[in-house]
């Protein structure tokens, strides 16, 4: 709640707006700047998320970035170019990038991006917006589907691994299956409830 | 005027005939119950008369006559004329709260203050089938088409809303047609009942033949002093029950009281802060949410690996036929009936034997056969000395259970033997 509260005043428009700034800015801007350019994104993250929130991307940033530098560096060293500054500077846009990306996640408003569509062509936005919910919408089917197979079937094979790659096959197959139907559903949906939306006129 | 005009219309997928030969037509301001089993085809009636058979679902041949307002089903849909309520609710949404949604599609949050704030995927299959009711109701179209209402809302909330579909057929001229097999339910709010299909027999036998009476002592499950609350929405405060073994305890109450989360609660995917909660396992969940799970592309192949994985191989025919699934055993789960699915996942719980049986709503979609095949499972799992717990909104079941739960919104539980 709290968040949303503070993400009301960061909006999901102005997130957006600095989302693009930030990715012209940081190819851009001097290396000197970039360093200022990346505190500003992560002082902005801790106004809208908190410290708590801040540790765990940071947490999240470093394991998926980790094994990249090492095989860069590694890369580097055997090319005989070993240059860490350039490094440095890689991993900071990244971050960059990856934070100001959290930022407009945690302040994203389907009813702002609605508006923005309609003032900036409504097919490219509409698209975003779709790609966006259904994300959203495969992530809770996936745990809906795991924690049924989990409870159904989860006990029947707890040391055996074959058993459980056959069970984590079962269920993967039912997301799938389910996702197939679900993803005809959004059609669906599209077709009879959000016709408005995209220009119909009203009957009665 | 006549609003609506079906002749002779059939609908078939693969080679499998759903519709033959359907004729009806409907005037202005009329209300049109289509009733029949499950599997009789109401759904898919409904789907091309919202014009997504056969433009959307190409699979399907239809041929026949149908006329919406003298257009075409697509022509009318593309027009606005007709608004759709299907029956598996759990469907896309652009908006996540109740609120956003609403104001996303220009209409008035009248009605759903308390709902508001609330995410979408939170709200109870009651509170959102009455949201897509208002939607379809607000959308300003003539036709509307509501799929399966009774199994959905409680008495009172489709009561509302069915005076609500009343009113707006006799002032504002619009043409209501409704598919549910609950007919009794629902004769005195309609002009016009169209039967599709024939009731099935019940086949007469028991389905469990072990007739166990030296059941051990003791709970199947107990709850103490639980405590549990959903964002700021208390569900539960200190509920204390417990299930002997080999008893049914039935969980009532109203549209988002709480039902579906004391299940979820029990079958442990929703933790709680609060309070002890003991469930003797194996537990069988069949959720209300997603009404499909099924992992294979046949009713068959769905039956053979789970008694495969609970080695009861040899089972197979027998539980296609105890589960009337004969007919359907090559088909793909996913182009099942609800009511078809909610067979084929009580035949995978009978496979499995479990100790606690957690069936959420089971009364979605069955008709009156198939009810009988819900008592002959609980019966069934009783006798195996397993115990059942059931959440549902109709109080219809309370004859099968030996003691019940009722949960009020705000918490307040009371209990009943």
């Amino acid at each position: 709640m709290f968040l949303r509260e503070r993400c009301r005043v960061l909006s999901f428009r102005i997130s957006l707006a600095l989302l693009i700034l930030t990715s012209l800015l940081v190819f851009a801007l001097p290396v000197k700047l970039l360093l200022l350019v990346a505190i500003a994104i992560t002082m902005l993250f801790l106004y809208v998320a908190g410290f708590e929130q801040l540790f765990t991307i940071v947490k999240h940033f470093a394991l998926f970035v980790a094994p990249l530098a090492i095989a860069s560096l590694f890369f580097q060293i055997a090319a005989g170019f070993l240059n860490l500054l350039l490094l440095a500077i890689t991993i900071t846009r990244i971050y960059t990038l990856y934070t100001v990306s959290i930022i407009v996640v945690k302040c994203f408003s389907a009813k702002e991006l609605l508006s923005l569509s309609r003032g900036l062509g409504p097919k490219f936005f509409t698209a975003i917006l779709l790609a966006l919910k259904l994300m959203h919408y495969s992530a809770l089917l996936l745990n809906d589907v795991r924690d049924v197979y989990r409870v159904n079937l989860g006990y029947l094979c707890r040391k055996r691994f074959l058993c459980r790659v056959m069970l984590f096959v079962v269920w993967v197959r039912a997301f799938v299956q389910l996702f197939t139907v679900k993803a005809l559903e959004v059609g669906e949906a599209m077709y009879t409830r959000y016709r408005g939306l995209i220009g119909v006129e009203r009957g009665r | 005027m006549i609003s609506v005009e079906v002749s002779n219309l059939s609908v078939s997928i693969n080679s499998s005939t759903v519709l033959k030969g359907v004729s009806f037509s409907l005037r202005e301001g009329e209300i049109v119950l289509v009733t029949g089993p499950c599997g009789s085809g109401k759904s898919t009636l409904l789907k091309v008369l919202a014009g997504v058979i056969p433009y959307m679902y190409t699979r399907f041949s239809v041929t026949g006559f149908v006329r919406i307002f003298g257009l075409s089903p697509w022509e009318a849909a593309e027009k606005g004329f007709v608004a759709y309520v299907p029956q598996d609710i759990n469907t896309f949404f652009i908006g996540s709260r109740v609120c956003e949604e609403l104001e996303l599609l220009e209409l008035s949050p009248n009605g759903f203050a308390q709902l508001c704030d609330r995410l979408l995927e939170e709200l109870s299959d009651g509170e959102l089938y009455r949201l897509l009711t208002y939607v379809a109701m607000s959308s300003g179209a003539k036709l509307l088409l509501l799929d399966e209402p009774a199994s959905h809302m409680d008495v009172e909330t489709l009561v509302n809303v069915l005076e609500l579909l009343s009113r707006a057929a006799r002032e504002e001229g619009a043409s209501v047609i409704i598919a549910d097999h609950r007919a009794e339910e629902l004769k005195s709010y309609v002009d016009v009942v169209v039967e599709l299909g024939v009731e099935r027999k019940s086949s007469g036998k028991n389905l469990i033949k072990t007739s166990v009476n030296c059941c051990e002592q003791g709970f199947a499950a107990y709850v103490k002093n639980l405590v549990l609350s959903i964002g700021d929405r208390v569900l539960f405060k200190g509920l204390s029950f417990a299930v002997a073994k080999n008893a049914v305890l039935g969980v009532f109450g109203r549209s988002g009281a709480g039902k579906s989360t004391l299940l979820k609660v029990l079958a442990g995917i929703v933790p709680y802060s609060t309070g002890i909660v003991y469930v003797e396992k194996p537990v069988f969940y069949i959720p209300q949410k997603p009404l499909y799970w099924f992992s294979t592309g046949s009713v068959s192949g769905e039956l053979s690996l789970y008694a495969n994985l609970f080695g009861k191989r040899h089972e197979v025919g027998e539980v296609l036929e105890q589960f009337h699934l004969q007919h359907l055993a090559s088909r793909n789960p996913y182009t099942l009936s609800v009511g078809e699915a909610r067979r084929l996942a009580m035949a995978l719980a009978y496979i499995a034997s479990p100790k606690l049986l957690l069936f959420d709503e089971p009364l979605l979609g069955l008709d009156k056969s198939s009810e009988e095949l819900l008592t002959e499972l609980i019966e069934g799992v009783e006798k195996g000395c397993g115990s059942v717990i059931i959440a549902s909104h109709s109080k219809k079941l309370i004859k099968l259970v030996d003691s019940y739960l009722e949960i009020s919104p705000g918490g307040e539980v009371k209990f009943s033997a």
